[in-house]
């Protein structure tokens, strides 16, 4: 064994070199080899896809409080105009392409590309970062449009149906917004030779789960409260 | 062959030094056993502030009177429900799981570290901030919150409940979020180390059964606290940005009908105890891996019924995700919901049934011996029978409505969560002083602090349960009125005051033990207690790398006692297979 | 010495349990004055002697184990574990506690799953900070018409009832006391105005949180064979004025008056102050001597006097879900009447809130 692998490292796995990577002993009989991850998943893969699971349970908690409300009120308000309706599918696509960036990112990762895996991280980034623009400029106009009004009506209560449009599309908001900095960080350290294919994997899968979130409040919050005239 | 290249480059090494500086080295510190350590000493601070705050109420009630009252009745209650935030997220979820998981989870399993050193420390670092947060409720104007460390919308919605819902409501939610993220964080690191980390030959069935407690316990918070963190922030969005997630339509204040409409309070209970059932496991589960980790040791016994202990351990996470609604049976939730839940609940008391038999087995034909580290690990068999009984009654929808909110539910938690936690805790301390600060704890002081405390509790909490059955509502904070004005009532309050202070005084003497073996504590072996796991075959403090270079390979089960023709009375895990006469080995 | 402290400090736990939980399981709690409690009350002293065993048992074992295996220098048995020992506790256990829990089953639908009874009584219970107000609906029998807008405490309408415009509500009455006839069908419609609070009253066995937005119903009925010596303390209590024997003697001839002999050799009846309210009977002391043990009922008479119960009449119901900082202060009263004295009370009652309104 050498001496590098039992520091400690920031790779979780240093040590013991997975079995049937040539050189580690092989493991005898029946005692199990240690050192193998399961699922085949490097750690940092693992920690990911966990913390996707937690916050997965967070959102579906929030959409669980938003169909809660929505069902107990009858007269839930339908705002969103074809305008906004325009807006948000936009976001929505930019979110979804920056995802196909991200894949592209990963695959030149994989392929050793440095400069092309931080470009199309960068241009992920990029696209994260229009959702963001978009979306805080919708959320301006819909308070001018309409919660202000409400408010003043209502003696400074935020009506119900904003309540949960606020809290689940900025909860998500926070999401891109982090991972935006998370992917800029990323690329610029990449590009400068730090990191390693798998970080831009994890990365990616922060992403694409950022993505399906969207995926579940779009049509739960908006598509839900379409204006039909 | 280009894939095995291609994983061998990810897997290179950036050699970690150990930091010299003294800031590197103890304050921003990457190394799991300094992390635990900070848990450790962050749990000994608060637990100090918790129970400081126990004793005033304590004496609040005990001296009632009503023309003099010690504290007033607001703050009574901010000082009741600090304490028991305080203990129940600074104390009886730190100390177990962040001080010794942190510390021994990866030396048990063979590792060099947890598998994200610097997640790690952002989890610590969250957990300190989450405590500051929450302790400078006390400071804003208003005070401290007094909902109760349930936090119950609408009281804690809307400010013009009652004095003192304020910001201190505010940074306690505020405190409560952040103590998600870092409870978050930790959890990932520990399921990964689990999992991933573990030295040749160390299989998930050959893990000592604290590791085995770790990891369920970081299952449970990671998926207990993304609920809670969603709670809290509706609650924030109620509070600040007059949402109406928990606020009903009609609701008076002042007079005067606010503005919320359509949110149901009942929608938190739910969120809340969904988080809250698995968090009293979360604060349960490490402490009975640790309780039988000693109980095998001061035996000399194997654990009885290793693999029953592992599964029990199993479903008490798994079926404690299906019993919160057993807090909400006289909430106004449906009554049939109420029916599926109270079956569940007592489901639950089988795998708790399970530990006590094994424990129990495993005390039998053993040899024991009763040190500091045993007794208070008896103690924890021995209250946790008596808290699980109580446990039977409740979770019985129909018993639970004589029951719910009086002081028999307190006694209840308290004998279980509260006080089962703190032995295990204390016998973790006295079993891993020497391992963790390389001396040996006072043993004649030990065994002082055993009785006092394990009289003293037994003395506040039997009584309590006698409060509950005379009907005694629990979180007043005065007895004007003409039924608990009965005299028999004061007497009660009176003893177990006397008994609270006995019990919470005597942990001063563990206080000062602690601190005082730290530097002039006997020195202390590597293995003093001939225990057979993993932290046992390194020196004690363990170096920076646990084990100095070496690579442990684990050859036996974890608890390996009295294996007859063995040369001694115990195999370490890692001692070569030979070490075991052959017809020993591997039957269960 | 570790081991023998250990094995007297759980049998001195054992007995200090067993003994009141166990001997006196019938006698823990608060007198009892419902139907639906009776069960309950079996429910929890079966409980009690089913976990009083296990719980003995346990710790006694545990006492045991630390006896017997303490350390003399043996040879601990290497044993792993037994398959059999597991499975036994898993389906003994199992049993037990399915099975105790679903014998309460049938209680809980008694309160919770089936319809209220025809023509039961109903009443509002309503929770506020930190009082509460109960309504009857008056001689119509129908509650009128309310509305959170038309709340206004000033005027006393704590409950925004529309006294104004709704003809039901003209005869609704509106009171701070739940008066509540024994022998009756009655169901309480349970709700707040502002947080949460819990009606209670522990001699019903009822608790049900009061939830804003909700309207929780609860049927129970007073039992009638056990309320019917109420009265008797009720009326004996009210003419206990002087700290001399009359008071004494009043009682006396009470008890005497309904049939009860009072052997002042055996049962002492002592009156240490003098009563603040009507109804209250805390002052009231009664001793009862039995040739072996002396015991001392200082709270009311309601404990047992030979073989009767005599109960008050006045039932205390503190708020039991924390509501804010008066949360300890917050208690209704809930007063048992004949079913005559209820349907006068109430006919009057309804009268004087329609003409006032
Ligand atoms: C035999 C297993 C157990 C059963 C059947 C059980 C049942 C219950 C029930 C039904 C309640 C709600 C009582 C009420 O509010 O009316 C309760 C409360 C509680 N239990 Fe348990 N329990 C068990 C074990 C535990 C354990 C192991 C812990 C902690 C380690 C625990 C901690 C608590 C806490 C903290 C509360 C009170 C929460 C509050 O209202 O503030 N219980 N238990
Ligand atoms: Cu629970
Ligand atoms: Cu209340």
């Amino acid at each position: 064994m050498s001496e590098a692998t039992i520091q400690p490292t920031e790779h979780a796995a240093a040590p013991a070199p997975a079995a049937g990577h040539g050189h580690a002993p092989a493991p005898t009989g029946d005692v199990w080899g240690g050192g193998v991850r399961p699922y085949g998943a490097h750690s940092k893969k693992f920690g990911m896809w966990l913390f996707i699971v937690s916050d997965s349970i967070t959102f579906a908690a929030l959409l669980f409080a938003y169909s809660f409300v929505r069902m107990a009120n009858l007269e839930w308000p339908t705002p969103f105009h074809a305008a906004s309706i325009l807006k948000s599918t936009t976001m929505t696509f930019v979110l979804l392409s920056s995802s196909l960036t991200m894949v592209l990112a990963v695959d030149r990762a994989n392929k050793k590309q440095r400069d092309k895996a931080s470009f199309w991280i960068m241009m992920t980034a990029l696209g994260g970062l229009a959702f963001v623009v978009l979306h805080s400029w919708e959320w301006i106009e819909l308070i001018h449009e309409w919660v202000q009004p409400a408010k003043a009506a209502n003696g400074g209560v935020l009506p119900m149906m904003w309540g949960t449009f606020f809290a689940a599309t900025g909860m998500h908001m926070l999401h891109v917004t982090a991972g935006v900095f998370y992917l800029v960080g990323l690329a610029l350290q990449y590009k400068g030779g730090k990191f390693k294919p798998i970080d831009v994997e994890v990365a990616g899968l922060y992403w694409h789960f950022v993505d399906l979130v969207w995926m579940f409040v779009f049509p739960l919050i908006y598509l839900m409260s379409t204006k039909i005239e | 062959m280009s894939v095995a290249h291609e994983v061998d480059e990810e897997h290179e090494v950036h050699v970690h030094q150990e930091p010299t500086q003294f800031i590197w080295k103890y304050v921003f510190s990457t190394d799991h056993k300094v992390i635990g350590k900070q848990y450790y000493m962050l749990a000994v601070v608060a637990v100090v502030i918790g129970l400081t705050l126990s004793l005033m109420f304590r004496w609040h009630l005990a001296t009632y009177d009503p023309q003099h009252m010690f504290l007033s009745p607001d703050t009574y209650l901010q000082v009741l429900t600090m304490h028991g935030t305080i203990l129940v997220f600074m104390v009886l979820t730190t100390a177990p799981l962040g001080g010794f998981g942190n510390y021994f989870l990866p030396i048990q399993i063979g590792a060099v570290d947890m598998a994200f050193p610097r997640l790690n420390m952002l989890s610590f670092w969250l957990t300190l901030l989450s405590f500051i947060t929450l302790l400078a409720a006390f400071f804003v104007p208003g005070g401290a919150p007094v909902s109760g460390w349930t936090g119950y919308p609408p009281l804690s919605a809307i400010n013009s409940t009652t004095e003192g819902m304020g910001w201190g409501q505010t940074l306690w939610v505020g405190s409560i979020a952040i103590f998600c993220l870092a409870s978050l964080v930790g959890a990932i690191n520990f399921i990964v180390t689990t999992l991933d980390l573990r030295a040749r030959g160390m299989t998930l069935l050959r893990m000592p059964l604290p590791c085995w407690a770790w990891f369920v316990t970081a299952v449970l918070a990671l998926l207990s606290f993304a609920v809670l963190f969603a709670g809290g922030l509706l609650l924030i969005l109620d509070r600040h940005l007059g949402t109406s997630f928990y606020i009903p339509a009609g609701v008076i204040f002042g007079a005067k009908e606010l503005n919320h409409k359509g949110g149901s309070p009942l929608l938190y209970q739910h969120l809340f105890w969904f988080f809250g059932h698995p968090e009293v496991y979360i604060a349960i589960l490490p402490g009975m891996g640790i309780v039988s980790h000693i109980l095998a040791t001061f035996s000399r016994k194997p654990i009885f019924g290793y693999k029953a202990m592992v599964y029990a351990i199993i479903a008490i996470g798994g079926i404690g995700f299906f019993v919160w609604g057993h807090h909400m049976f006289q909430s106004g939730m449906s009554p049939y919901v109420a029916v599926a839940f109270s079956l569940l609940t007592m489901t639950i008391g089988v795998p708790s049934a399970i530990k006590t038999f094994n424990w129990l087995g495993t005390l039998w034909m053993g040899n024991i011996t009763c040190n500091s580290a045993m007794l208070f690990a008896l103690g924890f068999v021995s209250l946790f029978v008596s808290g699980g009984i109580s446990g039977i009654f409740l979770g019985q929808n129909a018993v639970d409505i004589y029951f719910h909110d009086t002081y028999f539910v307190v006694a209840h938690f308290h004998l279980i969560m509260g006080v089962a936690a703190m032995f295990s805790i204390a016998a973790g301390t006295y079993f891993w002083f020497p391992k963790m600060y390389g001396r040996f704890m006072n043993e004649s002081l030990g065994k002082v602090h055993f009785w006092l405390t394990f009289v003293g509790v037994y003395s506040v909490f039997i009584p309590m349960h006698l409060m509950g059955l005379w009907g005694h509502p629990r979180r007043y904070s005065g007895m004007e009125n003409a039924f608990l004005s009965n005299p028999f009532i004061p007497a009660m309050h009176n003893m177990v005051t006397a008994a609270a202070f006995v019990a919470v005084l005597a942990q001063l003497i563990f206080i000062c033990n602690f601190f005082y073996s730290m530097f002039k504590g006997p020195v202390a072996p590597e293995n003093p207690w001939n225990c057979t796991s993993l932290e046992w075959i390194t020196t004690s403090p363990p170096k920076f790398d646990n084990f100095g270079g070496v690579e442990p390979v684990v050859n036996h089960d974890p608890y390996e006692y009295s294996v007859p023709g063995a040369s001694k009375d115990y195999i370490m895990q890692t001692d070569p297979p030979e070490a075991a006469p052959a017809h020993a080995v591997g039957h269960d | 010495m570790q081991p023998l402290l250990m094995v007297v400090a759980l049998f001195a736990l054992v007995l200090g349990t067993v003994v009141p939980f166990i001997v006196r399981a019938h006698n823990m709690m608060p007198n009892l004055i419902s139907v639906h409690g009776k069960v309950i009350d079996d429910q929890i002293v079966l409980t009690m002697y089913i976990t009083g065993v296990i719980f003995s048992l346990a710790q006694i074992a545990l006492a045991w184990m630390i006896w017997k295996y303490q350390s003399k220098g043996q040879k601990a048995t290497y044993v792993h574990g037994n398959a059999l020992v597991e499975w036994a506790s898993i389906f003994g256990s199992g049993v037990l506690f399915v099975g105790l829990n679903l014998m309460g089953q049938g209680v809980w639908a008694d309160m919770h799953l089936k319809d209220e009874p025809k023509g039961s009584t109903e009443i509002e219970v309503n929770g506020q900070q930190y009082k509460w107000y109960y309504r009857y609906p008056g001689n119509d029998g129908k509650f009128g018409e309310r509305s959170p807008s038309l709340v206004d405490d000033t005027s006393q309408n704590y409950l925004g009832v529309d006294f104004e415009n709704d003809k039901y509500a003209k005869d609704d009455v509106v009171e701070g006391t739940l008066r509540v006839p024994y022998g009756r069908d009655i169901v309480v419609l349970i709700r707040s105005r502002d947080v949460i609070h819990s009606f209670f009253v522990r001699e019903l066995r009822v608790k049900q949180d009061a939830v804003p937005g909700l309207e929780i119903k609860i049927p129970f009925k007073i039992d009638h064979d056990g309320m019917l010596m109420f009265k008797l303390a009720g009326v004996a209590a009210s003419t206990l004025d002087a700290k001399d024997d009359s008071g004494v003697n009043a009682v006396k001839a009470q008890f005497e008056e309904h049939g009860i002999a009072v052997d002042t050799s055996k049962a002492k009846i002592k009156v240490i102050e003098t009563p603040k309210k009507r109804w209250e009977l805390s002052t009231v002391e009664v001793s009862h001597y039995d040739a072996k043990k002396e015991w001392t009922v200082r709270y009311s008479i309601e404990e047992e006097i030979g073989e009767l119960k005599v109960y008050k009449t006045t039932y205390e119901s503190p708020c039991a879900e924390l509501c804010g900082n008066g949360h300890y202060t917050m208690r209704g009263e809930m007063e048992v009447l004949s079913p005559e004295e209820y349907d006068a009370w109430a006919k009057k009652a309804s009268e004087d809130a329609k003409s006032y309104h």
